[in-house]
């Protein structure tokens, strides 16, 4: 659970959440999934947040069209660092493997260089994608993820991670549940009342 | 509160956001996993479940083991079991209710994810069906665009066909009225194809063919003619009259009844006037046969007759009066001779053949024939330019243009009043074309029958020479006479036109290219008779001509061996071929012909001098005659004169 007091909004609804919450959403609807990423990184830059994007199915053209249609230049946002897109597999993947630590530094980095570049705060959205587990480190997503959750007590990037039911099986989602604290339920944020704090599943899980 | 009926507010949650994500999972697979996964954190619960029904009520684990099924309906069915296995009872049964209500809903999900999987399948096999038959219909639409365009292209070359044939294409309905015409209309109707629409196509039918053709339409309305062709003549809406041959089909009702007749209409008036014309030829040519016939016997006897009064002449003293009774029988017989002479210049040429003739004979002897069939009633006036010239020509047809031009004037002139006949010669200039832009500068012969009639419009005058026009009455004129003495002129490389007016009379001109003189054929008479001492063999199958010949050419100084068997005056000559100076020798004659025996003599002893004569053969003429090497040819009979002359100069020439 995030410790910090100050809320940020999160687009796709009008719930505030404290800064730092580890999301997660759930999402069969690829429209469902597009608008809220969208929404998600534009309501961070309209805050003077630095928001970042892990996703395979966004493309530039479409972030592009979306922030200009909605007032902000792409390419002053992509020229003051404000906002970055990346693919998943490039990002969560290098050299073939999935390396949590590795992962963890990056989102520790992301945080810490957004400080110091004078945002207001951070946020990122990733789709976590069906691949990660078939590669080696791919059976330490939910140590991962259970990690993340631990980071954000100290490095509070607003994250929402996107996962897809039509992807990842019943058994997954299920597990998916345990290392998020909030889920995004038909577009409310709600506790989750599966989520296991990280000390106690890092020690009883992994 | 009993520990029994404890609840946990996080349990609650846990499976409230069960009930929220697992309608996420895309299938019952997933959903299961999700739900067996999620109760195994419900307190009291071991393991879970989850079973298809079989309708076996079993349970997954031992009977000593403590467990719980839940059932999951799914269409008023209980589709699966969740089976719980439970470590404690008293802390899961509290639970119960919920996870009764978790899995009504479960049965719920599915149903709703069934109707959505069925319906996809619908719409996705509807989709499917969609697709397929879009494609179907595009190659519907493909196939029907190149129907439509092999349509188009076949209308366009019916349309051309019918649009630009010179054939008549008409459809009627079964009251007779035109329902289409094609363009021909023009030309046969003398009116638009839109305005003969709705029109009755009997109006156009000659009334002589009018009552006829009702009858044949009317049998073909009431299916008495099923495919039929039938021909009447057509006059225009400007009289002109036109012969058309009609192949026709019919349209029928759903009760068999003929609605509309459609017309293929051939024009065949040229090949009436062929027909016409070639009619007129045969009939020529058969009183040409029957004419020769006669000619030959009747020469024959005009020779006799002639010979004889020439040498009763000869014997008969001047002071005797039955000298001039003699002289004048003579002069007859000349008279005799001239007529077959002339009947012979009109039949004895076949229909197309042409010969250089000198067109005031040719005229003359027209009018010697015509004089008989003339009323005495019409003035004839002639005024015949000697030494006019020739033309090519065929004398027959020539005859019969003068003939028609002279029969239509005295119907103009209604047998009352004068009829000139006039011919002279024309030169034309490349400055003054006066007469006809068409001819070229050079000699012509003008040839113009005029009269005093009634005269004819100028309206008229441009009809005047289509066929089967006339301004007579019903069964007095067919309308060809003028459109073949057009033929024939333009046939003769000639021109024709018309200058006439109402009240006061019509001139016919004809214009013919004059040709270089032919041959002179007879030798004319002479007054001294010539003599001579050779020898001449002379051949006839006739014995009294034989008889008369060999006294006349005796009398004349010759030495005469005669015979009526040409093969025997052949083996004659074959036995000595010297001693003979001439032979004359009839044409037609039994066993061996004229023109043969002349060959086999001309084969033997090729400078042979010979006479052919002939009272009448259509197989040989004079220019044959001398093709084969023949010195002379007379026409028989023979005047006395003539005979010494011909047979001198024959004489002389070979010597020469």
């Amino acid at each position: 659970m995030s410790k910090h007091t100050a809320k940020v909004s999160l687009g796709f609804t009008n719930e505030k959440v404290p800064v730092g919450t580890h999301m997660c959403l759930i999402f069969t609807d690829e429209k469902e999934r597009k608008s809220s990423l969208l929404k998600y990184l534009l309501s961070g830059l309209k805050a003077g947040e630095r928001a970042t994007c892990f996703s395979n199915k966004t493309d530039k053209n479409q972030l592009q069209s979306f922030l200009e249609a909605n007032g902000i230049s792409y390419d002053e946002s992509i020229n003051n660092q404000s906002v970055s897109l990346s693919g998943t597999s490039e990002v969560y993947i290098q050299d073939g493997i999935f390396d949590p630590d590795r992962m963890l530094n990056t989102l520790r980095d992301f945080y810490d260089e957004s400080l110091s570049m004078g945002f207001s705060a951070s946020r990122v959205i990733g789709e976590m994608i069906p691949e990660i587990q078939n590669v080696p480190g791919g059976e330490r997503l939910l140590e991962y993820e259970s990690r993340v959750s631990l980071l954000l007590k100290d490095h509070p990037v607003t994250s929402v991670c996107q996962y897809d039911a039509n992807a990842f099986d019943g058994a997954t989602i299920m597990e998916v549940l345990k290392v998020h604290p909030k889920m995004i339920v038909n577009g409310s944020v709600v506790n989750n009342p599966f989520f296991i704090e990280p000390e106690q599943y890092l020690k009883e899980c992994c | 509160m009993s520990r029994k009926k404890k609840l946990s507010s996080k349990i609650i949650g846990q499976i409230s956001l069960m009930q929220s994500v697992v309608a996420q999972l895309p299938d019952k697979t997933s959903m299961i996993k999700f739900v067996c996964h999620g109760f195994k954190d419900i307190p009291g619960v071991e393991n879970v479940r989850y079973f298809l029904s079989d309708g076996v009520d079993t349970l997954p684990w031992d009977s000593s083991v403590t467990q719980h099924a839940f059932s999951v309906r799914f269409q008023d069915q209980v589709e699966s079991k969740l089976i719980v296995k439970l470590s404690d009872l008293n802390l899961f049964s509290p639970y119960i209710p919920f996870v009764e209500n978790f899995c009504t809903m479960l049965g719920v999900i599915f149903d709703k994810q069934h109707q959505q999987e069925l319906n996809i399948t619908i719409m996705n096999d509807l989709e499917q069906r969609v697709r397929e038959r879009t494609k179907e219909l595009e190659l519907e639409i493909i196939e029907r665009k190149q129907i439509e365009t092999e349509l188009r292209k076949s209308e366009q070359q019916y349309r051309d066909f019918v649009e630009n044939t010179d054939t008549l294409v008409t459809k009627v309905d079964s009251e007779g009225r035109f329902v289409y015409v094609n363009h021909t209309a023009n030309k046969i109707f003398g009116i638009s194809p839109e305005e003969c629409v709705g029109l009755s196509a009997f109006s156009f039918i000659n009334p002589n063919d009018r009552g006829r053709t009702e009858e044949w339409f009317n049998d073909c309305i009431q299916g008495k003619i099923k495919t039929s062709t039938i021909g009447n003549n057509q006059i225009s809406r400007s009289g002109i009259g036109r012969e058309i041959i009609w192949t026709v089909t019919f349209n029928y009702d759903e009760h068999c009844q003929v609605t509309h007749i459609n017309s293929i209409g051939r024009d065949i008036t040229k090949l009436k006037i062929l027909e016409s014309q070639l009619r007129q030829s045969q009939k020529m040519e058969a009183i040409g046969t029957i004419a020769g016939g006669i000619a030959h016997d009747f020469n024959n006897i005009l020779g006799i007759v002639l010979g004889n009064i020439e040498l009763a002449i000869t014997d008969i003293p001047e002071w005797n009066p039955a000298k001039q009774n003699l002289k004048k029988i003579k002069q007859a017989s000349f008279r005799a001779k001239e007529i077959v002479r002339q009947l012979l210049t009109f039949t004895r040429k076949t229909a197309h053949e042409k010969e250089v003739i000198p067109i005031q004979d040719l005229v003359k002897e027209t009018i010697g024939l015509l004089r008989a069939s003339i009323p005495t009633s019409v003035d004839l006036k002639t005024q015949i330019q000697e030494d006019t010239g020739s033309i090519k020509a065929n004398a027959t047809q020539i005859h019969q243009v003068l003939v028609n031009l002279c029969t239509n004037a005295v119907y103009a002139m209604d047998n009352t009043g004068v009829l000139e006949i006039k011919v002279s010669q024309l030169k034309i200039d490349d400055q003054v074309k006066s007469f006809d832009k068409k001819l070229c500068a050079g000699s012509y012969i003008k040839l113009s029958v005029k009269d005093n009639g009634i005269g004819i419009s100028k309206e008229t005058q441009e009809k005047i020479f289509d066929p089967y026009f006339t301004t007579k009455e019903i069964g007095k004129g067919t309308g060809m006479g003028l459109s073949v003495v057009h033929g024939i002129v333009n046939g003769h490389d000639g021109e024709i036109s018309i200058q006439s007016e109402v009240g006061k009379g019509t001139c016919v001109n004809i214009i013919f290219p004059e040709v270089s003189a032919p041959l002179t054929k007879i030798i004319e008479e002479q007054s001294e008779i010539q003599k001579g001492n050779e020898k001449i063999l002379f051949v006839d199958d006739e014995p009294s001509l034989v008889e008369l010949a060999q006294t006349i050419l005796q009398r004349l100084g010759y030495e005469v061996e005669a015979f009526v068997d040409p093969v025997k005056a052949f083996v004659k000559f074959e036995s000595d071929p010297e001693s003979f100076d001439l032979i004359i020798t009839d044409m037609t004659m039994p066993k061996m012909t004229g023109d043969q025996l002349s060959r086999k003599v001309l084969k033997i002893r090729p400078t042979m001098p010979i006479i052919l004569c002939t009272g009448y053969n259509n197989k040989i003429s004079e220019e044959h005659s001398k093709k084969i090497g023949i010195r002379t040819f007379l026409q028989k009979p023979l005047g006395m004169n003539t005979l010494a002359a011909t047979i001198r100069s024959a004489l002389d020439v070979s010597k020469n």
